[in-house]
């Protein structure tokens, strides 16, 4: 007995770990890296991604999967991308490198905006660590430019 | 991974997105992060991105000249405490009066009237000031009528101007308006002349108003078809070919009496 399906166009994507990926072309077209590449037909079956692993694919198409669902209201998609940036930095940094590579613009907004948010009220040693950030100011340099912008310290969370 | 892998458009990316507060305390962190920081790019990218946040914080500033006093502050609109910030007057309350000229991009001109002097330009985000050197040209005060001081911006050249417009002593109507204009690029840290095609005549120390980064004044332009001699214009100043326009101000109904 015939049956009516509607055929939906799969995508493998393979990681850096090897790990494939099996998902909906509409998904993954969301990202203009892969869209391109679909495009260009210069992707088989499998496209590969050498930029990122499995671990951060998975956030990713979780990310992915949300956005395309047009039925989800803007409420809703804020409220998703509120919850889905509540991770630690290391992890946000290695999904903003992610975003930048794939060219998802709106992931990579709003991962931007909360490195931004956390950043905000921290002090200069805090985002030297965070950051890695070799200070190479002398402490007289170091001194004099905190002294001319001494109010702009008011507010700024105790190292 | 650590951060310290992120290229620096994304370091940028991110930084664009912090209020200016922060950025100024965050100049501290390194040489590289101070260079950014300054990088007229930088402050190209974080000015377009801040102006299309709907969730901008409006800043409204007051200046006030009580006799010796010159009061400013700064009121963040959408502030919790939305209490107004007063800033240091970057000039020293010895000069009595400070017209504030205008403002644009969050950048504020103020000068001394009635001569123009003193003309400064404040960032009130960043507390910094810059009193502009004056022309080299050098006038004859007794010669001078009046001054007028316009601020506009050159959105091509990315170039703050400031236009300072001298009436040479006239008597109005019958005689020819004298007028002679002189303006200053931020960028250039430089004054130039620049000619006036149709003379026109202004009364007020500072221009009316800036719209598009255009500054425009009420004014008034010779024709002889008026009863008075003169007529009522629109003077603006267009910051990015240098030149004045002049437009119609409306035309009001017959006074009824």
């Amino acid at each position: 007995m015939a049956t009516t399906t509607t055929e939906t166009k799969m995508l493998t994507l393979c990681t850096s770990d090897k790990q494939q990926f099996q998902i909906e072309e509409t998904i993954a077209l969301q990202a203009v890296t892969i869209r391109n590449m679909v495009e260009d037909e210069c992707a088989s079956n499998v496209i590969p991604l050498p930029n990122v692993n499995s671990k951060i694919m998975i956030q990713i198409i979780e990310y992915l999967k949300k956005h395309v669902d047009s039925s989800v209201s803007k409420e809703d998609m804020e409220k998703f991308d509120s919850a889905f940036v509540e991770k630690k930095l290391s992890e946000i940094f290695d999904i903003i490198l992610a975003a930048n590579y794939l060219n998802i613009k709106n992931l990579l907004d709003i991962c931007c905006q909360r490195v931004a948010d956390v950043m905000k009220n921290k002090s200069p040693e805090w985002v030297r660590r965070t950051f890695n950030i070799v200070n190479d100011f002398t402490a007289e340099e170091e001194a004099k430019i905190r002294k001319e912008h001494e109010w702009a310290f008011e507010g700024v969370d105790e190292d | 991974m650590s951060a310290c892998d992120l290229p620096q458009d994304l370091i940028f990316e991110i930084l664009s997105r912090l209020p200016v507060k922060s950025l100024v305390h965050l100049k501290s962190v390194s040489k590289p992060w101070l260079a950014l920081i300054k990088n007229p790019n930088f402050i190209s990218l974080h000015l377009n991105r801040t102006a299309m946040n709907p969730n901008n914080d409006a800043v409204i500033i007051y200046s006030l000249s009580l006799s010796q006093h010159h009061i400013m502050s700064l009121l963040y609109v959408n502030s919790i405490d939305n209490k107004p910030i007063n800033l240091d007057h970057p000039l020293p309350q010895i000069f009595p009066r400070m017209d504030l000229v205008g403002s644009y991009n969050g950048i504020v001109c103020l000068s001394c009237p009635p001569n123009g002097r003193l003309i400064t330009l404040l960032n009130p985000a960043t507390r910094q000031y810059k009193v502009i050197q004056l022309s080299s040209t050098s006038y004859n005060l007794d010669d001078v009528y009046s001054v007028s001081v316009g601020f506009g911006f050159d959105p091509v050249a990315n170039d703050y101007k400031i236009v300072v417009i001298l009436h040479m002593n006239l008597e109005l109507p019958r005689e020819k308006i004298r007028v002679k204009v002189e303006v200053y690029s931020a960028k250039n840290d430089s004054w130039k002349m620049i000619e006036v095609e149709t003379p026109f005549f202004v009364s007020r120390t500072r221009c009316n108003a800036i719209l598009k980064g255009s500054p425009y004044w009420t004014g008034f332009i010779r024709d002889e078809e008026e009863v008075s001699g003169i007529r009522e214009v629109f003077v603006l100043f267009d910051p990015q070919n240098e030149v004045f326009g002049l437009c119609p101000v409306p035309e009001y109904p017959e006074q009824v009496s």
